[in-house]
């Protein structure tokens, strides 16, 4: 345990206003995001649930900044970060975790801590010294030395995330980061995400296909609807905080479980059907 | 306050040779390499080899061959402490030849590594720089390094320096693409991870770019300096004064077979050397891909 915690600013509401984004590749048009507007409080967890293609990566890489949107607008406590005709940027205030993962290979588990610190202007030793008192926070100090090849999908995972939260963004934008996990390695990242977030505060965007998952760590689940993605149902998961994993037992989480994946379903369907039609 | 449950580190199944000495690594890793069956199918290999070489030579004295050295005639000469064509282990003149090769290949290859690398990775970085340098490298890539010999002569003055140039562009090229092709490889999730993390261009280009392409610019370097081997002899037989090739080229002028033999094995051991050293350097300075996989 550190001696002392890194403190954490606050913040971190997103306004999504009928966003549209359209794709133009070959000169046909593919609608992905149609008119889909979602507000997200400051330091919730916000879980994006779709069928696969559906365009949630497509509103996710909107927030970060790596590409623009047809029309409407996105707003990050205020400030506009995405418009049409507006060249986005990423910033240090929307970190993201994706869904490969993307830890720099040549760098040790310290070293990829320290980079963001490191690019935005802090000194070596501060930014060291940081990067240590956050890995022992997060129980990682240990394998500070070691390169991301020489650990386990779900280590990787976790340095991923304290990469994230060292340079206290307003939002972590996690893009289906336990995906090719197995069940019980998803367990253990899941219990460790739950534990960042409520130390932590931050609000995240999570987008997942994995109802249980959504469930699970989410305060906020919404559902997409098929390609073009629009919000279809906004539930709310009201489970006191910490959670632990013999919440999935209980009665309301089996109702809720029910309900989501009532309309989930359907979606998938027409998705399904969508699909049967293109190949017809 | 939610305490974190302490993760072990992981159990890596190769976590335990981490802490065995180097030694022991060593020792490990010889036993390992003598008790599979590798060594013995290399070592009969080349033991067919040689005795091709003297049955065809030597023994039988086949129509074609019979005016080549054999083994023994090239062995008898190399270690002959007064060689018959001034040419052995013992005569300051084999050292000469073996210095003024390998310092032309060492310039060569250092020139092609300072303006390839740097080439190559701007290249891959910026698409503007590429759109004017790739046309221009796949038009002279495929030409021949011999077919530069008249232009080398022409255009650049003295004697050695033409054939260091000729050394150098062959492995330039090979450097270059090598090298461009490396930052292609370089997932874009790690240009996208860079930028969240507020890195400005240079920083993507210091951490990213050059770190990313690493594995592919030590293969752009072997590669190069093999093919520099490759040319610098190619010089050195059209004009030169020293040198392994000229050694090759003026023995056989002269009838003097053994000796031509001689320097041929001799250029595949100091390439061989050339490469490995090439390759220990690039481990060493890429621990990471040496560690990753398990």
């Amino acid at each position: 345990m550190a001696a002392e915690s890194q403190q954490y600013s606050s913040g971190g509401a997103i306004s999504i206003r009928n966003v549209t984004k359209v794709y133009d590749p070959d000169g046909v048009n593919v609608l992905a995001v149609d008119n889909c507007s979602l507000d997200i409080a400051p330091g919730e967890f916000c879980v994006v649930v779709g069928p696969s293609g559906c365009g949630k990566t497509t509103l996710l890489n909107a927030i970060a900044g790596f590409h623009d949107i047809s029309s409407g607008e996105i707003h990050l406590d205020g400030k506009l970060l995405c418009r049409a005709g507006l060249t986005p940027e990423p910033g240090a205030d929307r970190i993201v975790v994706f869904q490969n993962g993307a830890l720099f290979p040549w760098y040790t588990v310290l070293q990829n801590v320290t980079y963001g610190p490191e690019v935005q202007g802090r000194t070596k030793n501060e930014a060291k010294g940081a990067a240590m008192s956050l890995l022992s926070e997060f129980g990682l100090a240990d394998i500070a030395d070691h390169y991301p090849g020489e650990l386990s999908s779900g280590m990787r995972r976790r340095v991923e995330i304290a990469r994230a939260l060292i340079n206290d963004p307003r939002v972590l934008l996690l893009d289906e980061p336990f995906r090719a996990m197995d069940a019980l390695t998803k367990g253990v990242v899941h219990e460790f995400l739950l534990q960042a977030y409520d130390r932590v505060k931050k609000t995240v965007f999570f987008i997942t296909h994995d109802l249980e998952e959504a469930l699970f760590l989410g305060t906020k689940v919404v559902i997409m609807t098929t390609r073009p993605a629009k919000v279809k149902t906004v539930i709310n998961v009201d489970f006191p905080r910490p959670r632990s994993f013999r919440l999935r037992s209980s009665q309301r989480y089996l109702e809720l479980k029910e309900m989501v994946f009532d309309a989930v379903h359907e979606e998938a369907a027409k998705a399904f059907a969508a699909g049967e039609r293109e190949l017809a | 306050m939610t305490s974190f449950s302490t993760p072990k580190p992981l159990s890596h199944p190769a976590s335990d040779s981490f802490s065995l000495s180097a030694t022991d690594r060593f020792r490990h890793a010889a036993r390992r390499f003598l008790s599979s069956p590798g060594p013995y199918l290399g070592l009969t290999g080349i033991v067919s080899l040689l005795l091709f070489w003297y049955l065809t030579t030597e023994l039988f004295a086949l129509p074609r061959f019979s005016k080549l050295p054999g083994p023994v005639a090239v062995w008898t000469e190399f270690t002959s402490r007064n060689p018959t064509y001034g040419t052995s282990l013992f005569s300051p003149e084999y050292y000469k030849h073996i210095l003024w090769s390998s310092w032309r290949v060492a310039q060569a290859f250092f020139w092609a590594t300072i303006l390839g690398v740097p080439l190559g990775l701007l290249m891959g970085w910026q698409r503007k720089i590429r759109d004017y340098v790739f046309p221009v490298v796949e038009l002279l890539r495929p030409i021949p390094v011999l077919a530069w010999v008249p232009l080398a002569i022409l255009m650049i003055p003295g004697r050695e320096a033409p054939i260091i140039f000729l050394a150098f562009l062959a492995a330039f090229f090979a450097t270059t693409l090598n090298t461009f092709l490396g930052v292609e490889s370089i997932d874009e999730s790690y240009f996208r991870a860079a930028r969240c993390l507020g890195s400005k261009p240079r920083d993507v280009f210091l951490r990213v770019v050059f770190p990313g392409s690493m594995p592919y610019i030590f293969t752009g370097m072997q590669i190069g300096v093999g093919v520099a081997w490759f040319s610098l002899v190619a010089a050195e037989m059209v004009s030169g004064e020293h040198g392994l090739g000229f050694l090759i080229w003026d023995s056989y002028v002269l009838s003097q077979y053994p000796v031509v033999v001689i320097a041929m094995v001799t250029l595949g051991v100091v390439g061989y050397l050339y490469s490995a050293i090439i390759r220990l350097v690039g481990r060493m300075l890429m621990r990471w891909t040496v560690r990753t996989g398990g």
